[in-house]
């Protein structure tokens, strides 16, 4: 019972935290709603312009992948550095009931609500060109909730290693093109030498999946199903080192 | 460093720049881990279970700002909500310390259109509002107008005895006006601590004459410190002081007289002074 209410005052602090840092954020300042968007869609445009309509479909796919992840991991390490090193934001809420884990989803929670037009952006085009059922993205909810997790739980911890406020904005452009954009997220890991080059980052192992569920790409189910596991133990992991190895209280 | 503070005491920690003030309220507010000791804070062992600690203490960190886009109110009652307020009681809150601050009137406009007095009050006004039994403030009136300053120390002044405050400034008069406790520190020591009457007596006198503009000026009888070009003479009484002041302008110096203050007794224990045997007062040389 303890454990439960406990479990409740997190989320209701993540939340909190969303509606300060990221609601009040998309209401008084909107022109950063678009700026999610832009990467993941230039790279759709592009795709399109040069590959025709089938990439159009893996660059939707990407897209949504991209955007899930960036709303989350990438950008949260610049916001993430800056509330710790240049408000010092951190520092006042060591003292509070938030701990590393629900100050991180606070702020993945901010992120994806700067990130929603995009998203939306990306289901009505997926779904104005795909015409996908429901029950697709009741299958693919979880996957992407999951990469949204593990990206950020990931870019928070690396975060509080950041002495500087710069770094953290070059980290997140690093990551984002590491794991957004190099493993094959735009493009399907059948074009490799083996497609199990998908497992080495989140964002393609969502839209490995994504293009498997949606576009019915012939991937082997081994494939699927070591993704979605190495996913989920990821996301765990992470949240683990998260809340243990952060350095959510300094060391100089 | 071996320091105990007393439950409902406001204690102000005093020094110069790099005395390790900060890094003090660092340690103490569980934020920064020393390399070895002892720290108890409200009966834990705040080393091996800061967590027990954490939501009974608050600390606004030097150089903190409020985050720009959101409002006083906003943030008041969202860092209440955070330290486990209820909804309702977080607004509550939250409007008493808005009001007591002088910032109710401004409760809706976001940080980027206040004065830097106002931010720094919000954040005042956040740790205020949290009940917190004990509570830091790294240099919290720093950049504050006198009349924003005075409302701060009306604020802490009211929590004295209710709460357990440990307070960082460079304001001396701040430190007179609040402390139950003053404590000196230079080079990560403490060099003194009392009460301020206590620390005012190790100065000699009651008036301080600030001389300048002589190089070779004679104070005979007087105790007296050289500080960069400015000399300060340290005198009993009034009279004295006025004596002193006008023979160091008949010489053709310049001299203002006040009474001692606390700065006189950092001068005295952390500037470097040595006693001068030859004359038996003490210069910086």
């Amino acid at each position: 019972m303890m454990r439960l209410q406990g479990i409740w005052t997190q989320i209701k602090l993540v939340v909190v935290f969303a509606w300060l840092y990221g609601w009040l954020a998309v209401v008084r300042e909107p022109f950063w709603l678009v700026s999610s968007l832009l990467t993941p869609l230039s790279i759709v445009v592009i795709m399109t312009i040069f590959g025709g309509l089938h990439y159009l479909y893996l660059g939707l796919l990407g897209g949504l992948a991209m955007t899930v992840s960036a709303s989350g991991g990438f950008t949260i390490i610049g916001d993430a550095v800056y509330l710790r090193l240049e408000l010092k934001f951190q520092s006042m809420l060591l003292n509070t009931r938030l701990n590393p884990v629900s100050y991180t989803l606070g702020l993945a929670l901010s992120e994806l609500t700067y990130a929603l037009p995009g998203l939306a952006i990306f289901i009505v085009l997926i779904q104005a060109t795909l015409r996908e059922p429901a029950s697709t993205y009741l299958l693919a909810t979880p996957v992407l909730a999951l990469e949204w997790v593990t990206a950020s739980m990931l870019g928070f911890t690396l975060s509080t290693f950041l002495s500087d406020v710069r770094y953290g904005w070059s980290l997140s452009g690093i990551l984002g093109f590491l794991l957004g954009t190099l493993p094959p997220v735009f493009y399907p890991a059948y074009l490799l030498p083996t497609p199990y080059i998908a497992l080495v980052s989140p964002v393609s192992i969502a839209s490995t999946v994504l293009q498997y569920l949606m576009l019915k790409v012939n991937y082997p189910s081994m494939l699927i199903k070591l993704g979605v596991l190495t996913l989920l133990a990821e996301a765990l992991v992470f949240t683990v080192v998260a809340l243990r190895k952060s350095r959510w209280r300094s060391v100089k | 460093m071996d320091l105990n503070v007393n439950r409902g005491r406001l204690v102000t920690l005093l020094g110069p720049n790099g005395a390790g003030k900060t890094t003090l309220v660092r340690i103490l507010t569980t934020e920064l881990k020393p390399s070895k000791g002892r720290l108890t804070i409200l009966g834990e062992d705040a080393l091996r279970n800061p967590e027990r600690i954490r939501h009974r203490i608050v600390s606004i960190p030097q150089e903190a700002k409020p985050i720009y886009f959101v409002t006083p109110y906003e943030l008041v009652f969202s860092y209440l909500v955070f330290r486990g307020f209820s909804i309702s009681d977080a607004r509550i809150e939250a409007r008493r310390a808005l009001e007591e601050l002088g910032l109710w009137e401004v409760r809706d406009k976001v940080m980027n259109n206040l004065s830097g007095g106002f931010k720094r009050r919000a954040l005042v006004a956040m740790v205020l509002a949290s009940g917190a039994e004990l509570i830091f403030l790294d240099e919290p009136t720093t950049g504050l107008d006198v009349f924003s300053r005075r409302s701060v120390w009306d604020a802490l002044a009211r929590l004295k005895g209710e709460a357990t405050v440990v307070l960082t400034t460079h304001y001396i008069e701040e430190a007179e006006f609040l402390s139950d406790e003053v404590v000196m520190l230079n080079n990560g020591s403490v060099v003194a601590r009392g009460t301020v009457d206590e620390l005012l007596s190790k100065v000699e006198g009651e008036y301080v004459v600030e001389a300048y503009g002589l190089d070779k000026p004679v104070f005979e009888g007087y105790s007296y410190v050289k500080l960069n070009n400015r000399y300060l003479v340290y005198v009993n009484s009034s009279e004295e002081s006025s004596l002193v002041a006008k023979e160091y302008a008949k010489m053709g110096g310049k001299a203002l007289v006040r009474r001692k203050t606390l700065e006189d007794v950092v001068i005295r224990l952390v500037g470097g002074w040595s006693n001068d045997e030859a004359s038996g007062d003490l210069d910086s040389n």
